[in-house]
């Protein structure tokens, strides 16, 4: 039994040795491989270091390690998963998925036999940076940022966050193939909340990227800008009225039921309203959306999938007619499909169909003009209470983050109003994409998007 | 372990150090349709330090558990790094508890080959009644988890859990318009309150399908009954957000609003969040011990219309000096306790629900939920079922609609409180500060005046 080394990194952070996961990995794949058909060992190696601040100040430092393999089989014809983080008893974990397999499902792959990112793309994921940068660094960060926002308004009571993880990721299987690679990320969070008698006001903003490059002033600088137009409340009606959602809301929002209707899970199951509309126009042609896990830089691309499948540049929504689903390789087994790199799990879990880096194409309207043309609309970031039946693609919900735009000027922000729509009916022809696109949450590049008119209701004056 | 965790917490230099070590195993079985997909087992183990000196935490996670008392280091010098006040815990009693588990028939002693049984059966259940169901998601897993706790305080606790949840969503499809239902059982005890519910399986089938002819709901504002399951969403959603205890502590705006003694609703409405198996036995959130090993135990947030309690961990109960509740949780020995609801209820008050439906000329019936969020003031959520009610009586079915509001006036806004009280069997979970936690929840049937509904 391997005894794997340990080393402490610059925050005493004990790490387990990238190569010893793989040969514990290598081990557990020696043990399984001469009783079964298939078998794919997926182990991780996770470090990081949340430093955290509450009521304006330093609240507490974490060092979190987890390390963990997870083991997929197949035996006569069946899948069976185990996955542990005890790392001292492979046969145990090897006896549970082959005994777990009896009852599996008919797998309908082949796992691939070389694993690499897709020839010509050099996927690049970690910074050494991101894992270079000291604790006192992370510390005075939120410090800035927490500083920079209670010079605007001394009375916001701040929270902030920096984050730094950094990954190993090793994939090795029956058939030969053999993948591994690091990623690191790096997250700022900057917010906080303004009471004013029985007014509540939380503002927050967080963005990511594989390394310490992300503008800290610029990201409290958007919090204050929000708090700025958020000063004054503006009444909403209910009515039917034109309502621009921004990067955040389309992707908080929108992109939940659209990524359900698009999942090749949920069209082989028939529970996608997607399913028969391969290659028709469901969308306003001016919606693009692309998948691309190729790009680098960000925490949400990789190299290859979780079962070491290549990722790829993957048109989802082309000029409004539905160009693929997203499939990991069982579900493009059953589908008489192949598999678009589209694998992902977490630890525990069988993969399924998951999302990496989504771009929504930018369109032609300047934000100033959509803004502009709207006489009485809502501009909207945010909702609380959409959870209902994204299968339909439906979304509602009770406004958050959201403005009031009146004669072409946003007119401060809107409370107890809810919006309500479909994107299968509101979608079909939108008002206008702006012409430019911003990275959102380290894992997006989105545009604001403009729908004509969308169900908007708000409580009455009277109480 | 007990000898292993009291010699790492030897000669520390914070003011308070505790480790905790927690084990779990769980079984899935989950089915893609009516076919199985994923047969899955998983075994964990790790433990974490938490340190605290003058007022800053430290806190280290890890898997390997041979470097326990360099992990105290860390931790400490984490907390020193960080600490400039003072540290201010409310005193718990220094206490050695072992609790074991009280089963009736334990979910992992029952073969694998009888649970996949049970789930084929509830599948055929669902599929069988109706051309229009299109198809399923089901799931049966149960977990078992062992928490070993200790601080430097002399607080030794051993505590075991165990927990089963069955759940099938029914998806029913006419052309491109697709509706969902679901049926959901869990149990912390009994692999037999699990079996023999086909006929609520059936029933989650047959209101998918109603669905796909109900119409969608017209937004405004709405007189609104709720049945148990919606009313113990929205006291836990709109209200125990607000009485958690870290939201307030350092937050004095909060607390002018959140003041003990504030009229927040009618002199019928009692809201209370407890652990204590005494009180609340066998739900999802019942514990005897949280994972700062305090005593749980019922706290009342509104009596009688009145705020009267907040719920607590140590840090928060210290600076508020109030009394501890129990109610500091983790999800996993990966995170740091944050202060959590446990089991929430509305306690049952006078009316009955044909009543309260025979005295709305116009309103909404909601039932059932998908989920729900609260951002302070504003909480929101999704229910599954509704049908327009009309002179005193149901009318037109709906879909599911979105109920929102602001918590304060809503509150002051139920008029009717029924006297048939339920637990929901959901095997929900409530999510917060990037943790989930198994929560129980139950009230009667409620109504609302004035509260906002959303609708195309």
């Amino acid at each position: 039994m391997a005894t794997a080394a340990r080393t402490h990194n610059a925050q005493g952070a004990q790490t387990t040795n990238p190569s010893d996961l793989a040969s514990v990995a290598q081990q557990v794949l020696d043990i399984v491989k001469s009783r079964v058909e298939q078998a794919e060992v997926y182990g991780y190696d996770t470090a990081s270091t949340p430093v955290d601040f509450e009521a304006n100040r330093l609240k507490s430092l974490e060092t979190k390690q987890s390390r963990g393999l997870s083991l997929r089989v197949v035996k006569d014809g069946r899948i069976g998963l185990a996955a542990t983080t005890k790392m001292g008893d492979p046969q145990l974990l090897v006896d549970q998925a082959i005994e777990l397999s009896a009852f599996g499902a008919q797998a309908r792959f082949q796992l691939p036999s070389s694993i690499s990112s897709s020839s010509g793309n050099n996927v690049t994921v970690f910074d050494p940076a991101a894992e270079s940068l000291s604790v006192e660094q992370m510390v005075s960060l939120g410090e800035e940022m927490i500083a920079r926002i209670r010079a605007y308004d001394s009375e916001i009571l701040c929270e902030a966050g920096v984050r730094r993880l950094t990954e190993t990721t090793v994939l090795l299987n029956s058939r030969g193939g053999q993948g591994q690679y690091r990623k690191s990320s790096f997250a700022l969070v900057i917010g906080g909340q303004l009471i004013r008698g029985e007014d509540f006001l939380n503002i927050w903003e967080y963005e990511s990227a594989c390394g310490p490059n992300i503008d800290q002033q610029a990201l409290a600088d958007a919090a204050i800008r929000k708090f700025e137009l958020a000063k004054h409340v503006a009444k909403a009606q209910t009515k039917r009225q034109p309502v621009i959602f921004a990067p955040r809301g389309v992707a908080g929002i929108l992109w939940g039921p659209m990524s359900a209707a698009l999942s090749g899970k949920a069209v082989y199951q028939g529970s996608s309203a997607l399913s028969e509309k391969l290659g028709q126009q469901v969308f306003d042609p001016r919606l693009t959306i692309v998948e691309d896990s190729t790009y680098s830089g960000v925490p949400s691309s990789s190299p290859f999938d979780d079962e070491g499948v290549s990722t790829r540049r993957l048109p989802l929504i082309q000029d409004g007619k539905v160009a693929s689903f997203y499939y990991d390789l069982q579900t493009a087994g059953l589908a008489g499909k192949e598999s678009t790199g589209n694998g992902y799990r977490s630890p525990e879990s069988l993969p399924g169909p998951h999302t990496g880096t989504i771009f929504f194409e930018p369109g032609d309207t300047s934000i100033e003009q959509m803004i502009s043309g709207i006489d009485e609309g809502l501009i909207v970031e945010s909702v609380t209470g959409n959870a209902g039946n994204i299968f339909s693609g439906d979304f509602s919900g009770n406004i958050q983050g959201g403005f009031k735009i009146e004669k072409g000027q946003i007119a401060g922000r809107v409370k107890d109003t809810m919006i309500a729509g479909n994107i299968f009916q509101d979608m079909k022809q939108l008002g206008g994409i702006s012409n430019v696109a911003d990275w959102i949450y380290g894992q997006a590049k989105i545009p604001h998007i403009l729908f004509s008119e969308l169900g908007v209701s708000t409580k009455s004056d009277r109480q | 372990m007990r000898q292993q965790i009291e010699d790492a917490l030897k000669g520390h230099d914070a003011d308070f150090v505790e480790i905790r070590v927690e084990e779990t195993e769980a079984t899935t079985l989950s089915y893609r349709g009516k076919e199985l997909e994923e047969a899955g087992r998983t075994a964990n183990l790790g433990g974490c330090v938490r340190a605290a000196y003058k007022g800053g935490w430290g806190f280290v996670s890890f898997n390997d558990l041979s470097g326990l008392r360099q992990n105290v280091d860390l931790a400490v010098r984490q907390a020193r790094l960080v600490g400039k006040e003072e540290t201010n815990l409310a005193p718990v009693d220094p206490h050695v508890d072992i609790v074991g588990l009280s089963l009736v028939k334990d979910p992992r002693g029952v073969p694998l080959a009888d649970k996949k049984r049970l789930m084929d059966e509830y599948l055929e259940a669902a599929w069988s009644r109706s051309p229009k169901i299109q198809t399923t998601n089901a799931a049966y897993s149960d977990g078992w988890r062992k928490v070993s706790y200790g601080n430097s305080e002399g607080t030794y606790v051993e505590q075991q859990r165990a927990r089963a949840v069955a759940r099938v969503v029914v998806f029913a499809r006419e052309d491109g318009n697709v509706q969902q239902s679901r049926a959901s059982f869990s149990t912390t005890s009994n692999y037999d309150v699990l079996t023999g519910r086909h006929a609520e399986v059936a029933e989650a089938a047959d209101e998918a399908v109603a669905l796909l002819s109900a119409q969608d709901a017209t937004g405004g504002e709405y007189t609104v009954i709720c049945d148990p399951l919606i009313a113990a969403v929205f006291a836990h959603e709109a209200f125990g957000h607000l009485s958690e205890g870290d939201n307030v502590y350092e937050n004095e705006k909060l607390r002018d609003i959140m003041v003990l003694g504030r009229k927040f609703g009618q002199p019928f409405l009692n809201i209370a969040d407890g652990a204590d198996p005494g009180v609340y036995p066998g739900q999802p959130g019942t514990f005897r011990f949280d994972d700062e090993g305090t005593p749980t135990r019922k706290t009342y947030l509104l009596k009688e219309g009145v705020l009267v309690g907040r719920l607590h961990s140590r840090e928060t109960a210290g600076k508020l000096k109030e009394q501890v509740t129990g109610n500091a949780r983790a999800q996993s020995y990966r995170h740091q306790p944050l202060v959590r609801m446990t089991n929430t209820v509305i306690e049952p008050g006078d009316s009955s629900f044909d009543e309260m439906l025979a005295d709305t000329k116009q309103g909404i019936f909601v039932k059932d939920w998908y989920g729900g969020s609260t951002t302070h003031e504003q909480f929101g959520f999704s229910c599954a079922q509704a049908w327009m009610i009309r002179d005193g009586k149901l009318a037109e079915p709906l879909k599911g609609t979105t109920l929102s509001g602001n918590l304060f006036r809503t509150l002051e806004n139920i008029d009717m409180i029924g006297r048939d009280f339920e637990w929901t069997e959901s095997g929900g979970t409530c999510g917060k500060g990037g943790q989930t936690a198994p929560v129980g929840s139950g009230s009667p049937y409620i109504r609302i005046q004035n509260a906002v509904v959303g609708g195309r």
